[in-house]
Parts: C-alpha cells; sequence; structure tokens
C-alpha cells in the first residue's frame, strides 16, 4: 500500500523513493490528484505538464533502479512561478500580454533542477507580472489561500505559496523583489527563503527589476529549501548579476541547533504601532524559544532601518519602467488598472532620484552590516498586518487611485531586497482567526547556511510546519 | 535650496505632456496617476534627505574577462 505522502518532506519522500517503498511514478501522480482534488478551490496553477512530468517520473525510476540515484530531488514534484522559463512552455507573467511567449530554452533553475533529476510538475500562477503584495490575479483568476479561502495568500508568488501549502507539490519557485516569496510564505504557513542576490541564477527569469530580483525555494519544511537550494544555486555566466562564490551544501549545518546561535533583535521599525499585537507576540515568542535552547539574544538599535522600504521603491518603479515602457504604451489594455497606475506614474521619476537611491542603497547596506557585525542572524515579524481577505483587497485594487494591493504588507520584507541579504520566513503560530504567522529570518549576504540552521532550529522546537490547513 | 525643494515635473504637468506624447492616458486614469505620484514623492523626498556624498550607486559594472 503506498504511504500517504502529501505532506512527506522531501527527506522522508527521498527515503521512500530510494528505498523503493514509493517509485517517483506513484508520488508524481498523487501530486497530480492531490492538484485535481485541490485545485477548484485554490487556482494555484496556470499549466500543469501531465505528459512531460509523467515522463520525467518514469525516467526518474528507471535511473534510481538502475542504480543511479542523483539526489534528494530525484523523482520529486517541483512546481515554477510562470515567470520561469520551460522549454516549449508559454512563460506568461499572468498577463494576457505573454501567452504565447513560448520559452525557447530552459531557464537556468528549471536546467538544474532537471540535472537534479526533479519532476517539473507545472506553472504556478502569479500576481500580474509579479507586481503585487496581496497574492490577486484578476485576469488568470485569484488563488485562494487554502488556510481560509477567502483570504489572500499574498504574493507575488500566489500560487507557489498556496500549491505548497496545500501539499500538491513538495516544493516550488518563486521570485522576489519586494518581498514576493517571503510574504506568501507567510501568508500561508510555509518556510520560504530569498536567497543572497545572485547566489541563484535570474537567468530565464521573466524581469521585474534587475537589481532587486531575487529567485529562490518556497516548501514546507527549512530542510526542503535547502534541499532545492543545493540544486539551483550557484554561479551562472548567462546571468550577469550572478556571484561567482563557491557551491554550499546547505543541509550539512542544519541540525547544528539554536546553541551559540546569535540572534539580533531590531528595536527600531519592525515592532512597534504598526505591527499587528498577535504577530508581535509571536515573534517575541520565538525569540524567547530559541533564547531558552541556548541562543544568544541581543538588541540591535536600527534607526536607519526606516529608509529601506523607500529605498527598495527607489530603486524597484524606474527599472519596472524600463522594463515594461515599451508594453505599457502599445497594449496599456492589457494591464490591470492598478498596475497600469503604478506603472506610468513611475514615469515621472527623475533618473537623479534613481541614481540617488543606489547610492543610499550602499549606505544602507553599509549601516546593516554594522549593525549585524556581532550576530549571525536577526528575527523580525514577516509582515506587519494579518492576512487581508480577498474580497477587500479586490475591491481596493479596482480603482485607479487606490493603493498598491496588499496594504502594508511588504514594508519589512523589502528592505532586505534592498541590502540583498538571504532572508527566511518560517511559520511561527497561527492569529485567533486560524491564519499563519510569518517568523522572518535575516543573515548576512551568502550566509544562507545560517539562516537555514536557524530556521531549522526554531522549526524543530516549535512544530508549526506540521498543522495541515482544513483542506480535506 | 534642499533637495527636496528641488523643482519637479508636478503631477497634472506629467500627465498633460505624457498624453501629448502619445501615452495612452485617460482622464479617469489621470487623477489616480497624479495622486500616486503624490504619495511616492513622500518616499522619494525621505531617500533624498540620506547624505549619499561618500557613496557611489550600488550598480556594479563588471568586466569579465574574455575565455581563449
Amino acid at each position: 500500500m503506498t504511504p500517504d505522502i502529501t505532506y512527506a518532506s522531501i527527506d522522508e519522500l527521498a527515503a521512500l523513493i530510494r528505498n523503493g517503498d514509493v517509485s517517483p511514478v506513484e508520488v508524481t501522480q498523487a501530486a497530480f490528484q492531490r492538484i485535481a482534488d485541490t485545485e477548484p478551490k485554490l487556482n494555484a496553477f496556470l499549466e500543469l505538464f501531465e505528459e512531460g512530468a509523467m515522463s520525467e517520473a518514469r525516467r526518474a525510476g528507471d535511473e534510481i533502479a538502475g542504480g543511479a540515484y542523483r539526489g534528494p530531488l530525484h523523482g520529486i514534484p517541483i512546481g515554477l512561478k510562470d515567470l520561469v522559463d520551460v522549454a516549449g512552455s508559454p512563460t506568461t507573467g499572468g498577463s494576457p500580454l505573454f501567452q504565447d511567449n513560448v520559452a525557447r530554452t530552459d531557464a537556468t533553475i528549471t536546467r538544474r533542477f532537471r540535472n537534479a533529476g526533479a519532476v517539473i510538475i507545472g506553472k504556478t500562477n502569479l500576481v500580474m507580472h509579479a507586481m503585487g503584495a496581496a497574492g490577486l490575479n484578476p485576469y488568470t483568476g485569484h488563488p485562494r489561500n487554502p488556510w481560509n479561502l477567502e483570504r489572500c495568500t499574498g504574493g507575488s508568488s500566489s500560487g507557489s505559496g498556496a500549491a505548497v501549502a496545500a501539499g500538491c507539490v513538495a516544493g516550488a519557485i518563486g521570485t522576489d523583489t519586494g518581498g514576493s516569496i517571503r510574504m506568501p510564505a507567510a501568508l500561508c504557513g510555509i518556510a520560504g527563503l530569498k536567497p543572497t542576490y545572485g547566489r541563484v541564477s535570474r537567468a530565464g527569469v521573466m524581469d521585474l527589476s534587475w537589481s532587486c530580483d531575487h529567485a529562490g525555494p518556497m516548501a514546507r519544511r527549512v530542510s526542503d529549501c535547502a534541499h532545492i537550494m543545493n540544486a539551483i544555486a550557484g554561479y551562472d555566466p548567462r546571468d550577469p548579476a550572478s556571484a561567482d562564490e563557491p557551491a554550499e551544501d546547505y543541509t550539512l549545518g542544519l541540525s547544528r541547533g539554536a546553541q551559540g546561535l546569535r540572534i539580533g533583535v531590531p528595536k527600531d521599525y519592525f515592532s512597534g504601532e504598526h505591527v499587528d499585537r498577535e504577530i508581535e507576540s509571536a515573534v517575541r515568542d520565538a525569540v524567547e524559544l530559541m533564547a531558552g535552547n541556548g541562543a544568544e539574544v541581543v538588541e540591535l538599535p536600527m534607526p536607519f532601518a526606516a529608509h529601506g522600504r523607500n529605498i527598495n521603491m527607489g530603486i524597484v518603479m524606474p527599472e519596472s519602467v524600463a522594463v515594461h515602457r515599451e508594453n505599457i504604451s502599445q497594449h496599456p489594455e492589457t494591464y490591470t488598472n492598478e498596475i497600469r497606475a503604478r506603472i506610468q506614474s513611475a514615469m515621472t521619476i527623475a533618473a537623479v532620484d534613481y541614481i540617488q537611491a543606489q547610492r543610499a542603497r550602499r549606505w544602507f547596506i553599509e549601516k546593516m552590516d554594522h549593525a549585524m557585525r556581532d550576530v549571525d542572524v536577526i528575527f523580525t515579524p514577516t509582515v506587519p498586518q494579518q492576512t487581508p481577505t480577498i474580497e477587500e483587497q479586490d475591491k481596493s485594487s479596482m480603482g485607479d487611485d487606490a493603493p498598491p494591493q496588499g496594504g502594508t504588507l511588504p514594508i519589512f520584507t523589502g528592505v532586505f531586497n534592498t541590502t540583498g541579504q538571504p532572508s527566511l520566513s518560517v511559520p511561527c503560530g497561527f492569529t485567533q482567526d486560524g491564519m499563519p504567522i510569518g517568523l522572518m529570518i535575516t543573515g548576512r549576504h551568502f550566509a544562507e547556511a545560517a539562516v537555514l540552521r536557524a530556521g531549522h532550529a526554531y522549526e524543530t522546537l516549535a512544530g508549526w510546519h506540521d498543522r495541515r490547513p482544513p483542506l480535506g | 535650496m534642499s533637495k527636496q525643494q528641488e523643482p519637479r515635473e508636478t503631477p497634472a504637468e506629467y500627465v498633460i505632456s505624457a498624453a501629448r506624447a502619445g501615452l495612452r492616458i485617460s482622464a479617469q486614469h489621470a487623477a489616480g496617476i497624479a495622486k500616486r505620484i503624490e504619495s511616492r514623492r513622500q518616499a522619494e523626498d525621505d531617500v533624498r534627505a540620506i547624505d549619499t556624498s561618500q557613496h557611489e550607486p550600488a550598480v556594479a559594472f563588471r568586466p569579465r574577462r574574455l575565455s581563449g
């Protein structure tokens, strides 16, 4: 009898596959069955590769049976946000503009997943052009949060968040320009890592803002994120921003626990009146749990942090104008009112203000490096507000003068797109009305291993990842 | 004159010049765009106020050696 693998971790699935207790074909069939059961409620996928995925699964099974085991992702189902190229399939960016934008080659991420033997299940839903924090997309249909179908998933990697949280795939790729991996991870109750800028290749990933775009893993466990990082991280000459840093095994230090970990807790900006009290309390409890298990906790003054999101937007908006300028002039009707107004209004940003934002970014990174000189990671909330309903966000994003969707959701995450530091969201509790709360763990540049270690230590102590959404 | 006081195109001026340049902006959209420009300029002013006199832009030009 096939064991229940819907919510299994990559480690658990890999052990079952390697021992021959379950085959990659059975795992892939189970994934498609789970998608068939949940998709009418969630709308997490834009395209499914049933034929190709089953073929990949059969090949994985044959290779493993023949003794050619490639590693923990061999035969494991993975989803890709529909900004990531898969040769022969359209990369739509969630927009009518790109319905026929068929990729000629695989993105580097896709190719690396294939090299690791992963099974590419399909493309996940997203906010149009990845421009929105709540996760909505009126064109493709709004993805829905598995914990409460009336609530937003967070965005822009909304389908990836919903698909992973619902047990449709073991992991998925998201992209993050102001928080688009970490916000849906927080709102959907999963783990999501924005790696250091340049650590994971963006080649073959649709652009939004060249100097703030990151791609990274979303999964139910921190250890799953580490396995995915092992497959996708590393230098890529196809990406001009790729960091020529040696690849690491991100699973090696995972089990070192909380003992001796130096955790900084910012005194400014990430707490106070603008943070929901339940969220602030859950993050404080997480810090105390780590301190009670041997972590050293220090308060950090960070008065400069309040500038971080403004610098982030001062860079993202003019770069996104450059990306969309021609299309929005020629095909404005293909954009939502909200996104069109955001891009068109950003056309007024002066070149000197963009340069000032890039200079301020270097100033900001120096301040952050100095503040973090004596700690390994900092703990903050991922988002400051509770999960909005789809109805309220949908109404507010209809008008041309509406605020950007998502309200204050990205004000903390965007800080670390300015710095390019590795930043992870892990579940740290639930609100009284049953919605997940996210803890954001951020480390020094290229210190993904420390971030993942801290996340794994907390996750193991707290156990929130064992809860499952009430989807049936 | 402080950086925040430097003259900038007003939202109305922008919408008019953008429309003259062929950007398709309806009257309905124009009001929304103007409102967004106003709110975004508060963030711009915050960034303008940062002393960056000792900092180059964080956009790196990295020449790479040709192989062969």
